[in-house]
């Protein structure tokens, strides 16, 4: 890939590009989805092909194809010439070597039959059905992802990167006292990290332990978040607020709060691009800037934002490595240019237990997951969510279900108002993220329930 | 076939993309996409599915191996039965007056720029943006049972933004056009006076107060029609949330079982039709080479049909009417909507406003569903209150929130004033598709709480 790469901006330039860079992407995305209790779709997906920026005085071009030829250079600087300057392009990555990042390519994974794939499947939905006579549905995917890119630019930047990840999320609906679900993610960098039983088990007690659920009154509440509903909220309501391209934009309601107290002082969080193991961490991101650990918030403090190369240029500082090219499919995509995303947004862990945290809390709600979680007025960071799966608490114990609540509210508050971190993190991603969060239990106070 | 599979299709495509993408003042995307790739489907009871890329012959016969190991590996099979369907061999074409490829690149860049100038409307003005996108999609539907059926469609569309800041206050408003058909379709939207408008609507909403809590009469624009007809009337519509087979993903659907029930009052009607000439939702045949048709979802009230793939509509024992569709070849087809809408009525939009007391909510911003479709919330981009015919505002950041079947039997006026809006970002399934759809109703009136902020 990496020769390809380099032949394409040897071609480009000789095409008339003053500067050039190619990416060359492949992704191999393999998903078994699971619904009515059986196995209904087997799917695997090669989507390979190149991509090329060529700039001009500061034009710049950008054009894809599957494979590589002259057609696509030529194509790449027409559209350079065709158009006027960017003042704000201010060049392709410098040459830097990237340190290795580890556990992030399994060759185990990246050699999976897809038949195996199913095979797995097959046991996540086996648990969940032996887990209770009382599940009567199971549905939810296996999803096998190896993306493999390579790089390089007219700087002298030369790499090539390979990451793997499988992650299985079953929804189990089961029936007893009335219906109720529950929902299990997990994910791995490496086949002999993930137990395919136990998304299941995981799933089909929730659902079980949720039957019978009692409606609860609207009005303020404690509310513990558990990681599955920490992650879908902070993905969708925080990701896009410490994201530099947004904070320019001015759709962040993190703009012009650099340096300020924005949240609980016992809150830490980083966006972690080079994390061991990390669901989401690469080499080098899709401009070939290194990965690294980058604190967003920092003892309550709103300290940095992500960057790709162009909005770091634009607040006039460095990019954190946050330069991808992605969309829907899972995958480093090469028919898009680079724009910051979130890679591994890792809240700190707190020293309590999740049990502790229960225990610690006289009345309140625990919400296992939350659904559709949107921000209604992004630039408030207000959003709108219901719940799929929670209990209510009293005195300190988990002393029933309850059901469907909506919440309305606002996250800039809620941040402020967190009283107790836990310790049990999970790395998830939720459904059709393209980030990780790493996210334990979170306590919030006055959290409006209707 | 050979290797033993009930049924096999494959689809092929080629397809052309460019955007432009400016934003205050500078271009920040001139780029050009070109695809093309196949995916083969196979059916063992479960489905097999495999795509590629690479349309050499070693990796299609990879291709077909995958999706064949792939499904035999599973250990309990479906039944797997597909409705029949009229085989066919067609060509259709979707053409565009104004072949957008043909425009040339600089003359879009100006358009692009004038329009983003022209919302830059006063020193309140933060952030502007606008955008033009074209796709030529050719696609060849092959299955095992002999249909044949090559279509080419022109998709364009155009976008404005504008972002204005008062004291503490930010607001943004936005507005696209889109739709099958070509560079007439920019030229109707007229870019440069639809980036003035979105401007000034910016600064007026960045001056606007709060929208306070209100349970009023609700008065609807056609904008806000369109994402609440996709959310709570198309997406509860598609057979596989019906039979809960997206309950891990996308949801189910509280009206599972209601065929034939009221669910709403006798002045709702609501269609789904790929065959809207024009509108980005529009196709001559689905994924699945069955024939699109008009179809009723909900007639006074009544709900009559849903939405089917060849497999689902088997279980229901209907004919298929042509909803499966995928978002390129990568992709297995699902059931998706086309052009979901409710129709319009005979009553003009003085009408409507002519309520004691009132909210009237223009533009379509967030939803946020639960998992049944059931309990809603709709940010809406600018609101006023009515008082007797009256407008009073706009108001910023307002949303409403209800429950659908409350809200359905609620709706006591529906407007003549028929529009059809386009929604080019509607994800479902997983790996996740993003697929063009059209949306669209008239004003109407209705029952809901209406929130402020959170």
């Amino acid at each position: 890939m990496l020769k390809i790469a380099e032949k394409a901006l040897e071609l480009t330039k000789k095409s008339g590009a003053d500067e050039v860079e190619a990416f060359v992407g492949e992704n191999l995305v393999t998903t078994v989805r699971i619904a009515a209790s059986r196995v209904i779709e087997t799917k695997k997906v090669h989507d390979y092909g190149i991509g090329i920026r060529a700039a001009i005085d500061q034009k710049v071009g950008f054009a894809c194809a599957n494979s590589f030829s002259q057609e696509l250079s030529e194509r790449a600087v027409s559209i350079a010439r065709a158009r006027p300057p960017n003042p704000d392009f201010n060049g392709f990555s410098e040459a830097t070597k990237s340190k290795k990042v580890g556990d992030i390519c399994d060759r185990a994974l990246a050699k999976l039959q897809p038949a195996r794939a199913s095979e797995l499947a097959d046991l996540m939905l086996q648990a969940a059905l032996d887990f209770d006579r009382r599940v009567v549905d199971v549905s939810g995917a296996l999803n096998v992802v190896v993306e493999r890119c390579a790089i390089a630019n007219t700087n002298g930047l030369a790499g090539a990167d390979e990451t793997t990840r499988i992650f299985g999320h079953l929804t189990v609906e089961s029936r007893g006292v009335g219906e109720s679900e529950g929902g299990a993610w997990l994910g791995s960098t490496s086949l002999h990290g993930f137990n395919p039983s136990e998304v299941g088990k995981r799933a089909a007690e929730l659902a079980v332990n949720s039957l019978g659920p009692k409606k609860v009154k609207s009005g303020k509440y404690n509310v513990i978040l558990e990681p599955a509903a920490v992650a879908e909220l902070f993905y969708h309501v925080l990701g896009y607020a410490v994201n530099g391209r947004d904070v320019h934009d001015r759709y962040s309601y993190f703009t012009d709060k650099l340096g300020k107290i924005v949240a609980s002082e016992g809150l830490n969080i980083y966006d972690w691009g080079n994390m061991a193991g990390g669901l989401c961490s690469k080499t080098f991101d899709d401009e070939g800037v290194p990965t690294r650990r980058t604190p967003l918030i920092e003892r309550g403090k709103l300290v940095s934002f992500i960057y790709d190369r162009r909005y770091a240029g634009k607040a006039n500082t460095d990019s954190t490595g946050n330069g991808l090219r992605l969309i829907d499919m899972p995958g480093r995509y090469y028919g898009v240019e680079p724009s910051p995303y979130i890679t591994n947004l890792a809240i700190e862990p707190g020293d309590l237990k999740r049990e502790e945290l229960i225990a610690d809390t006289e009345e309140g709600l625990l919400l296992s997951r939350i659904w559709y979680t949107y921000p209604i007025t992004p630039q408030l960071g207000d959003f709108s969510t219901t719940s799929r799966c929670g209990f209510l608490i009293h005195n300190g114990e988990v002393i029933g279900a309850v059901q469907q609540v909506r919440i309305h509210e606002n996250l800039p508050r809620l941040l402020k108002q967190i009283t107790g971190i836990a310790s049990d993190v999970k790395q998830i991603m939720p459904w059709g993220a393209s980030g990780a969060i790493c996210a334990p239990s979170l306590r919030f106070r006055g959290v409006r329930i209707s | 076939m050979k290797l033993g599979a009930a049924y096999a299709d494959v689809r092929v495509e080629n397809s052309r993309n460019e955007t432009i993408l400016v934003k205050d003042g500078k271009v920040e995307k001139a780029s050009s996409e070109l695809q093309h790739g196949m995916g083969i489907r196979v059916l063992f009871g479960t489905w097999g599915f495999a795509s590629t890329t690479e349309l050499v012959k070693p990796s299609v016969n990879n291709s077909v191996r995958t999706a064949v190991s792939m499904a035999k590996a599973v250990k309990h099979h479906g039944e797997g039965k597909l409705a029949k369907a009229k085989v066919v061999e067609a060509r259709t074409q979707a053409g565009a007056k104004i072949d957008p490829f043909e425009v040339d690149f600089s003359e879009k860049i100006e358009l692009c720029l004038e329009a983003d100038c022209r919302a830059r409307v006063d020193e309140h003005v933060k952030r502007t943006a606008a955008s033009i996108s074209a796709q030529k999609l050719q696609k060849l539907f092959l299955s095992n049972e002999g249909a044949r059926i090559q279509s080419d469609t022109t998709i364009t569309y155009a976008g404005v933004y504008a972002l204005a800041k008062k004291g503490a206050v930010t607001e943004y408003y936005d507005d696209l056009a889109g739709g099958t058909g070509g560079f007439e379709i920019v030229q109707r939207f007229d870019m440069p006076t639809r980036g003035e408008d979105v401007g000034k609507r910016a600064v007026a909403l960045s001056s606007a107060k709060a929208m306070p809590k209100h349970k009023l009469p609700v008065v609807l624009d056609q904008d806000f029609v369109a994402l609440l007809t996709h959310e709570i009337i198309g997406h509860p519509s598609e057979a596989d949330r019906v039979l809960g087979r997206e309950a891990a993903w996308a949801g189910k659907a509280w009206w599972a079982g209601k065929i034939g029930q009221k669910v709403g009052s006798k002045l709702l009607n609501a269609v789904d039709d790929p065959c809207v000439e024009g509108a980005l939702g529009y196709y001559e045949y689905d994924d699945e080479g069955v024939q699109a048709r008009r179809k009723q979802l909900i007639r006074e009230g009544k709900l009559l049909e849903h939405m089917h793939s060849r497999e689902t509509a088997s279980e229901f024992k209907v004919e298929p009417n042509g909803n499966m569709r995928a978002q390129s070849f990568k992709y297995l087809p699902l059931i998706r909507m086309s052009n979901t809408f409710i129709e319009p009525g005979e009553q003009y939009l003085e009408e409507l406003l002519d309520v004691k007391e009132g909210v009237y909510l223009k533009g379509a911003k967030i939803p946020s569903i639960d998992s049944r479709r059931y309990n809603f919330q709709i940010s809406a981009k600018e609101a006023f209150l009515i008082r007797r015919g009256d407008l009073l505002g706009p108001f910023r950041d307002a949303s409403i929130m209800g429950i659908a079947p409350e809200f359905f039997s609620s709706i006591d006026a529906v407007g003549s004033d028929f529009e059809m809006r386009p929604i080019p970002n509607c994800g479902k399934g997983d790996p996740m598709q993003t697929l063009y759809i059209g949306n669209g109703g008239p004003h109407i009136r209705g029952l809901a709480v209406v929130a402020g902020v959170g």
